[in-house]
Parts: C-alpha cells; sequence; structure tokens
C-alpha cells in the first residue's frame, strides 16, 4: 500500500471520529479484542486504533484474532506495530482471550454467499460455535466491560421493502438451506442472550447491513463490489433483474467507528442496527458509478427470476442508533462512492503493476 | 409470467458429439453466419464436452479451440459468442483465458448435476472478467429436484447469472422437467434454463414444460443437430414459442432459412431417435455414448442396447466412455460363458 492510499484512510477515520463526541476519551485504555479480526471490519478498527494512538495519546491495545495474520500482515505492514498483537485463531476451536481485555468484539462469521451455498456447515460452525467459543473466553475475563456481537440484519430480513427495525424479528424458513446463514445468526444471537443471562457477560448486539469501502474484495459475489471493479477494469456493469432492489451502504471507517460507540456507550441487552441511511437502487448504484469514470461503461441488465415477485430490498431503520447515540455518518453515499472508486482504482492499479 | 426466453443455440457444439467432434471450419462459418442473421442471441462452439477436451478419451476434435473460436467470433455480428466449459477439461489459464482473448462473450460453466464445487473458480474467473456467465448441471436426472436445487444454489452463491439443467440422457417426461425446474425457480433468485435431449421424442414437449415452470433460458439446435437423438430442434422451438406468445428476438423465417442451411452443407446424417437411443434414453445414459457404444457393440458382436442398460445400470456419465469397453467385454463374457 502506498502513502496516498494511508493518507486517505487516516482522512476517512479522523472524519468519522470527528462525529461521535467523547468517542476517543471513552476509548483510552482499552484493552481490545477482535475475534474474527482480520477481515473487514478488523481492519478498520486497526486503521482507528493506530490513529487514535499516534494523535490522540490512546493507549489502546487491539489483538486481532484470525486465521490468516500472516496474510493480513503482509497487506497491512503498517499496522504491525506493538500496540496491535496478531494471534492466529481459528474459532471454532476453543481458545482463550487475553486477561487484560476490556472489549470483546466478535467479528468472526463467513459472509461470503459462495461459501453459505458449498460449505454450509462450515459457515454455521464458524458462526454459531464460534461465538460459542467466544462467549466461553469471555466469561473467564476479569475486566470485561463489553462483548458486542456483530451479528447481520438478514438474521431478521425476511422479504420486505420497508427499512429493518431492530425490533423486527423477521420470519425465517429455517429448514430451507438458502436461510441457513441467517439461520446461524439468530442463533447466534441466541447463545449471546443465553450467556448474558445465565453468565452475566454484558452483551450488546450489532446487526450489520451493507458495507462499503476499502479493504473490502470487489472480487467477492456482492453486487456493489463486483459494479466497482467491473467499472475499473472498464468492463460492463452487469446488474442482475431490473436493477430496482435497493441497498444502504455504510462506509468502512463509519462502520468502525459506529461498532466502537456501541461497545463503549450501547446499553447492555439492546440490537443496534449498522448500515446507511439512504436506500438506492442496484441500478441507481451502477449510474453513479458510471459518472465518476472517463471511459464509461455499459450497464446491462441480465435475466430476471422466474419469480419476479420476490423482494430482496436490504436497508436498516437507524432510528434507534441515533436517537440513543447519535450515530451519524460522515460518508453519505456519494461520498462513500468516490471514496471507494479512488482506493479500489489505487490498488486495482497497483496490482495490475 | 415473464414472456421472454433466451435461446441458446448448440448446433456447433452438441452437434459437433454427433460426427465425433469432426465439425469443419467452413461448418462453424456458414452456420454462424446464418445464426447471426436469424437473431439468435447466443451461438455455442467447440468440441462437444468444451473447450479444452479434445483428447483420446472422449474424443479427438479435428479443429484446435483456437480456430474454432476466431471463426466464430469472424461470423458472428450481434449474436453473443459462447462456450461450454467443464472443469477438468477447460483449465482456467490455459482455455478460459485463450477464449477471452479470442472474444468469447459468455461462459457456461458445467458440472456433473451432483458436483457445482468444482465451478467455483471458473465462474469467478469469468465474473471477474466481466463476462455473462450460466452454471450448467449435467445429466441432472441423475439428482432428485431437492439435491439438483442445492447444486444450483451453489452456482448461483459463485456468482453465475442463470443455471441450465442438462437432460443429458434424453431421459425425461414432462413432469420431470416441471418438477425440476420448479425446484430451481424456487431456490433461486435467477433465471433459470433447461436444455433437452430427444431420446423419447420429448425435446420440444419438456421444453415447452420447463418454460410453463418458470425456465427462460432454453437451449436448441438446428435440425436438432445434437448428441445421440438430438436436442430440440431451434426452428420449431422458435415457431412454438412464438404462437404461445414469448418472445425469443429470432426472426423465424430466417431461423427456417439457417436449419435449411444446417442440414445442406453441416449435417451429415440428420438426427433421429433410433432403437438405441429409445434404450440409451430409458437408461439414463449421456447422449453422446452412442457412437462409441454402437461402435463396440459390434466389433464385439453384443446388443448395444444391453450396453446402454448396463451402462445405465452403473450410473456411467461423461468422462467414463471407458466403460463402454469394459461393460461390452464383461456382457460378452456372460453371454459367451467365459468368466469376467
Amino acid at each position: 500500500m502506498n502513502i496516498n492510499v494511508n493518507k486517505q484512510i487516516e482522512e476517512d477515520c479522523l472524519s468519522s471520529l470527528k462525529l461521535q463526541i467523547g468517542l476517543v476519551e471513552q476509548l483510552k485504555g482499552q484493552s481490545i479484542t477482535v475475534i474474527g479480526g482480520t477481515g473487514f471490519i478488523g481492519t478498520w478498527i486497526a486503521e482507528l486504533v493506530a490513529i487514535i494512538n499516534d494523535t490522540f495519546d490512546g493507549n489502546i491495545t487491539l489483538e486481532l484474532l484470525g486465521r490468516s495474520t500472516s496474510l493480513w500482515a503482509s497487506k497491512h505492514p503498517h499496522l504491525c506495530r506493538d500496540d496491535i498483537i496478531l494471534r492466529v485463531q481459528d474459532v471454532r476451536s476453543p481458545f482463550s482471550i487475553r486477561e487484560d481485555t476490556t472489549l470483546v468484539i466478535y467479528a468472526a462469521a463467513i459472509a461470503d454467499p459462495s461459501i453459505h451455498a458449498s460449505d454450509p456447515y462450515k459457515v454455521y460452525q464458524t458462526n454459531v460455535g464460534g461465538i460459542e467459543n467466544a462467549l466461553h473466553a469471555a466469561s473467564r475475563l476479569p475486566r470485561i466491560a463489553r462483548f458486542l456481537n456483530i451479528s447481520s440484519g438478514l438474521a431478521v430480513a425476511g422479504s420486505t421493502t420497508e427499512a429493518i427495525s431492530e425490533r423486527n424479528i423477521g420470519i425465517l424458513d429455517y429448514t430451507r438451506i438458502q436461510n441457513m446463514y441467517a439461520q446461524s445468526r439468530r442463533t447466534a444471537e441466541s447463545l449471546a442472550c443465553i450467556f448474558a443471562a445465565q453468565f452475566r457477560i454484558p452483551v450488546i448486539t450489532a446487526r450489520a447491513f451493507t458495507f462499503i469501502g476499502p479493504y473490502q474484495s470487489v472480487d467477492a459475489p456482492w453486487a456493489i463490489n463486483n459494479f466497482i471493479r467491473d467499472t475499473i477494469n472498464g468492463n460492463d456493469i452487469r446488474i442482475r433483474g431490473d436493477g430496482s432492489t435497493r441497498r444502504s451502504y455504510l462506509y468502512g471507517s463509519d462502520a468502525a467507528v459506529w461498532l466502537l460507540k456501541i461497545a463503549v456507550a450501547g446499553k447492555n441487552g439492546d440490537i443496534y442496527n449498522v448500515g446507511g441511511e439512504e436506500a438506492i437502487s442496484h441500478s441507481e448504484v451502477a449510474h453513479a458509478l458510471v459518472k465518476l469514470c472517463k471511459k464509461k461503461p455499459d450497464i446491462v441488465f441480465t435475466g430476471k427470476s422466474a419469480s419476479v415477485d420476490r423482494k430482496y430490498d436490504f436497508f436498516p431503520d437507524l432510528s434507534y442508533g441515533k436517537s440513543s447515540l447519535n450515530l451519524k455518518q460522515a460518508f453519505n453515499m456519494k461520498l462513500s462512492l468516490e471514496r471507494s472508486m479512488l482506493w479500489h482504482s489505487k490498488n486495482i492499479l497497483s496490482q495490475k503493476g | 409470467m415473464n414472456k421472454k426466453i433466451l435461446i441458446s443455440d448448440p448446433t456447433l457444439r452438441d452437434g459437433n458429439h454427433a460426427v465425433r467432434h469432426q465439425l469443419r471450419k467452413n461448418d462453424f462459418s456458414t452456420y454462424c453466419k446464418a445464426a447471426d442473421a436469424a437473431g439468435v442471441p447466443m451461438v455455442e462452439v467447440g468440441h462437444g464436452n468444451g473447450l479444452g477436451a479434445s483428447s483420446m478419451l472422449v474424443g479427438e476434435c479435428s479443429l484446435s479451440d483456437e480456430i474454432i473460436l476466431s471463426t466464430a467470433r469472424e461470423n458472428l455480428q450481434h449474436s453473443k459468442l459462447a462456450v461450454h466449459a467443464i472443469p477438468g477439461f477447460c483449465t482456467i489459464e490455459r482455455h478460459m483465458a485463450m477464449a477471452l482473448d479470442l472474444g468469447v462473450d459468455v461462459f457456461r460453466i458445467a458440472a456433473h448435476c451432483t458436483e457445482a464445487d468444482i465451478t467455483d473458480r471458473h465462474i469467478a474467473f469469468a465474473r471477474k472478467h466481466g463476462k455473462e456467465v450460466y452454471g450448467v448441471l449435467m445429466m441432472s436426472h441423475m439428482a432428485s429436484p431437492d439435491h439438483l436445487a442445492d447444486e444450483a444454489f451453489k452456482m448461483q452463491g459463485y456468482g453465475a447469472e442463470g443455471v441450465v439443467i442438462m437432460d443429458s440422457s434424453g431421459h425425461y417426461l414432462p413432469f420431470d422437467v416441471s418438477e425440476r425446474i420448479s425446484a430451481l425457480v424456487e431456490m433461486l433468485s435467477i433465471p433459470v434454463g433447461f436444455h433437452a435431449h430427444n431420446n423419447l421424442g420429448m425435446g420440444i414437449a419438456n421444453s415447452v414444460a420447463a418454460v410453463q415452470a418458470g425456465a427462460t433460458i432454453i437451449d436448441g439446435s438446428a435440425r436438432g443437430f445434437g448428441a445421440g437423438s438430438g436436442n430440440a430442434q431451434l426452428e420449431v422451438l422458435v415457431a412454438v414459442f412464438e404462437k404461445m406468445g414469448y418472445e425469443t428476438g429470432i426472426d423465424l423465417y430466417k431461423i427456417l432459412d439457417a436449419a435449411d442451411i444446417a442440414e445442406k452443407e453441416i449435417i451429415p446424417s440428420l438426427p433421429y431417435i433410433s432403437s438405441t437411443s429409445i434404450v440409451s434414453g430409458l437408461s439414463g445414459v449421456f447422449s453422446g455414448f452412442i457412437k462409441e457404444v454402437n461402435s463396440i457393440s459390434a466389433e464385439h458382436g453384443v446388443d448395444a442396447r444391453d450396453i446402454f442398460t448396463e451402462l445405465g445400470s452403473r450410473n456411467a456419465v461423461a468422462g467414463q466412455e471407458s466403460l463402454i469397453l469394459e461393460v461390452a467385454l464383461a456382457l460378452k463374457g456372460d453371454s459367451s460363458g467365459e468368466a469376467r
């Protein structure tokens, strides 16, 4: 990663932090463990911790548990520092957490739909067995102040065209394999609830919706990332169906800041949605990306599903997080797309040499 | 109801099975021009088993993949150039990259009906390069509707923009097709397609059943030119769908002309439902085996129908052509009283 790219990340983190008054002070001196810490969320949290420690004398210790820490270290050499500790850990096996940990963030989940389809058992083991191991480990921590379970809005999404509230309990046919990921997230939430009640672990749940930005793989089978990849590579933007499906997007630095805010200031037992404010259709995203390019790609609509009545809108109702924690987005949809395109363009071009 | 049907034309790919992969360069250029003029949306070309498949085991192609693709590319102005690719035969670096360079528009990544897992990297590669990509489940009668839907779901997860199930042995009756297509339509959020073989005379009827169950992608070959007793006959499909009120975007008269050209200039003998083909269909054995079965049957004096029946009981699939001789020798040994 070059200096310009690092500079962008730093600017993004500072912009997001600036909107969360008091968060830096609340984080000072904390010892944070992120389980599943080498993914998108863990990497953004590492960036934030590095900036808070360097800029605001934060004295935060961060431990990241992941399966491929050496790969992560090779991709992020600027984050290999004394205050960020890496540990190889597959969450499917029992493990322990550093004894001085005050905040545990459970971010280990397999969100990739291609793995949901081909290896649902592994997904279930990771999403459910993993959090069970993490909760057991957390139950032995003497100083734990919070266990943040990063769940998914899909746990309660169902088929809807409305914004999804934290109070929505959803309808899910748990006997269908295509619902296995959502069901595993529901079960994980239930487990966290059990540990909170029985072992007095201070659990909070954050339900993640769609994120965007640096550190996501443009090759992962998610629509917006593929749109960005195809745009940068000069290929057609291929949209499944008629493009009316709506999502909202939360930029990486905002997502990480919101999660930290929820971890330190949220209310035990509560659930908070974490996602973007503006619901926007795939077609609108594609047109917005076209506007950002000099060489305009074509937008191609691929075939519709025969089940044309199905709706796959997916975006959160954010009123609770905004009113109770004053969560704010530093990056609206337009800015998120611009910053994402900027970062991915540099990365894809640097990979091409 | 979705009133548009996407027709994919495998005349120059499945038809290659019917001539032991000996289609000539001129055949590709002649038919591509005719199909292009008729407005066929997608023209599939290559060895019968797809990219990289030319081999002693499944048959050596008279032309290289490069020559086939470049010839087709030169003669397709409007139709998309499509290839069938089975991971194992087709490698990413050698074959898919070459196909990209030669201007292939559509990749149809195929696997045996219970082995969708092997298509993951190939589908991702095609998507990464901005290409249209479909998953194809071959020999689909060998999986239950639920199992088939689970495999199709994997392909959707890998990034396929549609999933086509193949009745590779011409085994289905319309009810079987409806049941399977319905299961896929219920499971998937992408279009579903059907590729028929005509062993039991059901090519058109099964394609219609597929559409009525929600399929929106249908394969058809000119004059039904394809493995065994052939595929659903393209020009008939176009006429039938037109009568049913579906849009294919294909000009009926021009596709009739294209089929006439194919019959006159490309197809040495029109596909028909031979006695052996009927047994092949009933046995659920891959239609592409028929040339080899007939040849070995004649050489060893074993009834081809018995060979197909035994192959069916052994669940033989494409790529297991070596089993044909083994089965024939075993049957010969039984009938002559020789030890196996």
